[in-house]
């Protein structure tokens, strides 16, 4: 344990050394990020475009009355199940969505999930697990009967465009329902009153005139349902450019320096330095982990001071905002330890694809650079054709600045977790790899 | 006195079996406490077995005891007992002297005041004391091959490798160098096998000489004993302008020419008996039109040896 940690501790000291490796390592990064801030100090990153589906939710707390359940009305032309793509049978077993209009209503846009309670559903919005959701009180049914039923679309912010436009789409929603409920409960009761239409009634054939009736009736000012929106005192989360570009270089220069350091174990053989630490009495696995360990804490020392060195700049040049946001330190010590995981793993990886110091750390640099491209360093993967985007997913720097967004729009641990977890996988690949063709490249270790 | 180094058969074959063969099967036997040199051109062989002999690669064949430890069997235990000096000036320049002493003796389980105790008796037996906290980039190198030497001391080793530790210093550094090697003998009674291309290295510090070419041992003895088997043959050294082919074979016929090398601008003529043959030589170089600059006679030495066992001088070869 005792050569093990010295032999650690000697690749730390190798690596902080030498005033220009400080120079690179720390203080060019903290420059650029220095520049970055002063540029973009103000400049918010848009909210995100959706990946696949805007995910709302949706609490029914409605009691129902003596013609249904009618919020389940609302449930069932939002939920995305086949069986739901027409409307279900109102009492009289007649209505089958007409027009057709709440099956387009239903746009692809939008993944709903049922939330159990308006508390729960809350918080969903304000943690952004949410884009919105629709609170459906428990009395409906019964206050639709009486014609002055309220249901609440619950988003934040005022320019959540999202959030507005699921409320748009309640709202058209609401209509076409009420609409469709006051309609058919007149109409079918005249119809049925008329002996003339009873056969047309049974056999179905009045769809065409309930859907006139529908289309005519859908009129906003005659809703009885009212869609109340009441606008959170929660503001956005919203990542500013000048972070997510300050963790992108952190990232970035973390991953060159492991790189380097894998590759420095071409170096150490040509000195014979290497040579030297293996014809000692240390048992390869202990200096194989010793030169590991070492990396990874060094890493680890260069992570930790770029993300204090730019908090501290930010706060020095005067550009931090009080947007409400904290950072969650246990998350974002996790979230760096296993970062700084894949970091290692992949500088070995390179290194050891490589074969030798310089193409190590010049098409090894190269590579990172076009990962990063991939993984959305310098501009969001959701911008990436679906192809590429999916690309972006096997790049541990995708999990990064994933992780590091997260974070910074106010996640705690429970929402890195996954990244995390992805991070160290891609660590444990990446090393076995790196430590499987530097041990072949090497020959004696 | 009992071989604390004995080798059998140890031979080191390259990526087998197409491979170059750097070593064939050796079989040397060192004493405790002598100095013991390998005496052979770059390529011989030299650093492949001080490689084979310290665990950095396993012999192909054959196996190597160091004090009753196989490096075969058990590497570990043989690593404890010896110390390199490599060809290489193995150091991080970036570090200073001491920190590269702390790390390479932390390697052999030394550490605090133990290790801090042998790092300055180290630097004062290399003479670095005053420079010890100075980073190596800044060292002369001299300098540099002394803490190289300091590296493979601090563990006080019974067993010494030094792959040609001279190398490349000016004459007053190779002179502190080859003091530093008889004082390692005398005053820590190490046993010291050098490898060394230098034939007036390895006749001044050594016990007993390996001469090595083309991976084996051709020759084996005290510097006395070698000589003695060219019968006391002396070198003709002619810097000359150009020689053809047919002028070298009107040489190779006097009688008294034992052996004829050319290399470039120099032919070594290895003669029965100087004053007897130098006058007739000079006559038939004179005769075939070989324009000569200078003259050298040598007396009998390991080179010649060298010469006289492999047909190529120690700086041409291989």
């Amino acid at each position: 344990m005792t050569k093990l940690l010295a032999i650690a501790r000697h690749e730390i000291t190798l690596r902080y050394a030498d005033p220009v490796i400080l120079l690179l390592a720390i203080a060019l990064p903290l420059l650029i990020a220095a520049l970055v801030n002063l540029a973009f100090a103000h400049v918010v990153l848009g909210r995100s475009i959706p990946e696949a589906k805007v995910p709302v939710g949706i609490v029914n707390r409605d009691k129902g009355s003596q013609w249904g359940n009618l919020g389940t009305l609302f449930v069932r032309a939002l939920t995305p199940e086949p069986a739901a793509t027409t409307l279900p049978a109102n009492p009289t077993g007649m209505l089958r969505d007409p027009t057709g209009m709440l099956r387009n209503l239903r746009l692809a846009l939008f993944a709903v999930r049922g939330v159990a309670d308006e508390t729960e559903a809350r918080r969903l919005v304000e943690r952004e697990e949410l884009v919105a959701a629709l609170l459906i009180p428990p009395n409906f049914s019964e206050d639709l009967a009486m014609e002055r039923a309220t249901v609440e679309v619950y988003f934040v912010g005022r320019e959540n465009v999202l959030g507005v436009a699921f409320k748009n789409v309640v709202e058209t929603l609401a209509n076409t329902i009420s609409t469709v409920e006051i309609t058919l409960r007149m109409t079918v009761k005249g119809l049925l009153s008329d002996p003339l239409t009873r056969t047309e009634l049974q056999t179905g054939m009045l769809d065409d005139a309930i859907a006139d009736l529908v289309l005519t009736a859908a009129l906003l000012e005659s809703n009885p349902i009212q869609i109340q929106y009441i606008p959170s005192i929660v503001q956005p989360a919203q990542v500013k450019l000048a972070h997510y570009l300050a963790a992108t270089i952190a990232i970035m220069f973390v991953s060159f320096g492991a790189l380097v350091m894998s590759a420095n174990l071409f170096h150490d053989k040509a000195q014979w330095t290497l040579q030297r630490t293996y014809i000692s009495p240390t048992r390869p696995v202990i200096i194989l982990g010793g030169q590991v360990l070492g990396i990874y804490l060094a890493g680890l020392i260069q992570m930790s001071v770029l993300v204090a060195g730019m908090a501290f700049m930010e706060q020095a040049l005067g550009s931090s905002t009080a947007d409400g946001i904290k950072i969650d330190l246990l998350g974002l010590t996790i979230l760096i330890l296993a970062v700084v995981a894949a970091a290692t793993g992949m500088g070995a990886a390179i290194a050891g694809s490589a074969g030798t110091y310089t193409e190590a750390t010049n098409y090894g640099r190269a590579f990172l650079v076009l990962m990063g491209l991939a993984g959305g360093f310098f501009f969001p993967v959701e911008l990436f054709p679906q192809p590429l985007d999916l690309l972006s997913r096997v790049t541990f720097q995708y999990w990064a600045i994933a992780g590091f967004t997260k974070l910074a729009l106010g996640g705690g641990i429970t929402s890195i977790l996954p990244h995390s977890l992805i991070l160290t996988a891609m660590a444990i690949v990446f090393f076995a790899v790196g430590n499987w063709l530097l041990r072949r490249r090497i020959g004696f270790v | 006195m009992a071989p604390i180094i004995t080798t059998h058969e140890l031979t080191k074959q390259y990526h087998p079996p197409k491979g170059p063969m750097a070593i064939k099967e050796i079989d040397l036997e060192i004493q405790e406490g002598e100095i013991f040199s390998l005496l052979g051109p770059n390529g011989a062989g030299k650093t492949t077995l001080i490689a084979v002999l310290c665990g950095l690669f396993p012999p192909t064949r054959g196996d190597a005891m160091i004090a009753g430890h196989s490096v075969v069997q058990n590497p570990t235990a043989v690593k404890q007992i010896i110390g390199i000096v490599p060809e290489e000036i193995a150091l991080y320049t970036r570090l200073t002297g001491r920190q590269n002493l702390r790390y390479f003796g932390s390697l052999y389980g030394l550490d605090g005041r133990e290790l801090e105790r042998a790092i300055d008796e180290t630097l004062a037996v290399v003479g670095l004391t005053e420079r010890a906290d100075d980073r190596v980039a800044n060292y002369s190198n001299g300098m540099k091959r002394r803490l190289n030497i300091a590296a493979g001391l601090l563990h006080n080793p019974r067993v010494l490798l030094m792959d040609e530790p001279t190398l490349g210093l000016d004459p007053e550094n190779r002179r502190r160098i080859l003091d530093l090697v008889v004082r390692l003998k005398q005053d820590h009674s190490a046993t010291i096998l050098y490898t060394t291309h230098n034939m007036d290295e390895a006749q001044e510090l050594s016990d007993r000489v390996g001469i090595i070419h083309h991976g084996q041992i051709v020759a084996l003895g005290t510097p006395a004993e070698l000589i003695q088997m060219i019968h006391g043959e002396e070198s003709l050294r002619l810097q000359v302008s150009a020689v053809s082919p047919d002028a070298l074979n009107v040489l190779r016929q006097i009688d008294g020419v034992e052996q004829i090398s050319s290399d470039r601008d120099t032919l070594t003529l290895t003669l029965r008996s100087a004053a007897e043959v130098v006058p007739e030589v000079l006559r038939v170089v004179k005769e075939v039109g070989i324009n000569v600059k200078a003259l050298t006679i040598q007396q009998p030495n390991l080179e010649a040896v060298f010469l006289r066992l492999t047909g190529q001088r120690l700086t041409e070869a291989p």
